[in-house]
């Protein structure tokens, strides 16, 4: 708790408090926070008070960096698991991530599908992003909303062309769109009994 | 083998901590749903593909615990219904049937007592290799994982 640093946090504009918070606990907390209704105030009334508090994105801040040595570390356990994944496959994946995702983005997913094929997901709130990457066709990217309805639906790409086409945009619109929409949950709850999670 | 009525609710076991059976919403934490390495397609002997399903309504009139459908690895249950089985679209068409596939079909015979409530997902219509992943990622997005506080027996 004494690694807050309240009067210096609630005094300053919450875009700019909110890293500051969650570098104080050491990323540790089970949210990013991100607070309003304070413009003057001590540590001890920021414990102790029921302050509006906007989750900026369940789960500690997760780099574009951190995302990328995630999903190396996922490409590796899917090898290593002794699923036939060719190297142009598991590279153009790899690639594909990176094209994707971004500071704080939505945290991709990857799986094993059959067949050689490797699959990129992202799902928030019950919208999703798909990414395949076959032997056979090479990249193709669909979207879906909450309802199951697609979104949009790419035709399969060598991974060059991919990278440049007008389905990766809208794969990476979506993803934003999704991120805002993490960013924006809001409720009202006393910060003690999130600190205590 | 007849066609599932359209609210019939169908239910796989998949592995909750196996990345390609399954996805949880980043939002939602208590969404989640299927991914295709949780479906498994087998020809049988007359050529037809599909994957095995447990039908909800035959489990309950039979007295069986939905639980009784899960094993040692895969642990939990995703359920969609017949309707959102046939309504999967890829490439302007709806590759996948829901069918009966009770066993034994004279009530006797061996086997787990579950299979009185087998069904299939049979795919009635081929595509290519990718295609047909595509297809059954499709169908997967369809299975949300069974909420804890749902009670099949009950529907």
């Amino acid at each position: 708790m004494t690694a807050i640093t309240g009067d210096t946090l609630i005094g300053r504009s919450h875009v700019e408090s909110r890293w500051d918070f969650a570098q104080a606990f050491g990323n540790a907390l089970p949210a990013t926070l991100l607070f309003t209704g304070f413009r003057e105030g001590t540590s001890n009334a920021l414990l102790t008070s029921s302050v509006r508090v906007l989750v900026y994105r369940r789960g500690r801040y997760v780099s574009k960096q951190e995302h990328l040595e995630r999903s190396l570390n996922r490409l590796v356990e899917i090898i290593a698991a002794s699923n036939p994944v060719g190297r142009n496959v598991v590279m153009e994946t790899y690639q594909a991530v990176e094209a994707m995702v971004f500071d704080n983005s939505p945290t991709p997913k990857i799986a094993y599908v059959g067949g050689g094929a490797l699959e990129i997901e992202w799902l928030v709130g019950g919208r999703s992003l798909t990414i395949s990457c076959s032997p056979e066709e090479g990249i193709e990217a669909w979207a879906t909303d909450a309802n199951g309805d697609l979104l949009f639906e790419g035709e399969p790409l060598p991974i060059e062309r991919f990278l440049s086409s007008t389905w990766k945009n809208q794969g990476l619109k979506l993803l934003k769109s999704m991120s805002r929409e993490l960013r924006n949950q809001s409720f009202d709850v006393p910060l003690v009994s999130i600190l205590a999670d | 083998m007849g066609a599932l009525g359209e609210q019939e609710v169908l239910i796989r076991r998949f592995n909750p901590s196996d990345e390609s059976h399954c996805i949880t919403d980043e939002m939602n934490p208590a969404l989640t749903r299927l991914r295709s390495g949780a479906l498994v397609f087998d020809s049988d002997d007359a050529g037809e593909v599909g994957c095995s399903a447990f039908q909800v309504s035959r489990l309950n009139a039979a007295t069986i615990p939905c639980s009784e459908v899960t094993d040692e690895i895969r642990t939990a249950l995703a359920m969609a219904s017949a309707f959102e089985v046939r309504e999967v679209e890829h490439q302007e068409e709806h590759p996948f049937e829901a069918v009966e596939d009770y066993w034994p079909p004279a009530g006797a015979g061996q086997g787990p007592r579950i299979d009185v409530a087998h069904v299939l997902v049979q795919e009635v219509i081929s595509f290519g290799t990718s295609a047909t992943r595509k297809a059954r990622s499709k169908l997967a997005q369809k299975f949300i994982a069974v909420p804890e506080d749902l009670d099949l027996a009950a529907l």
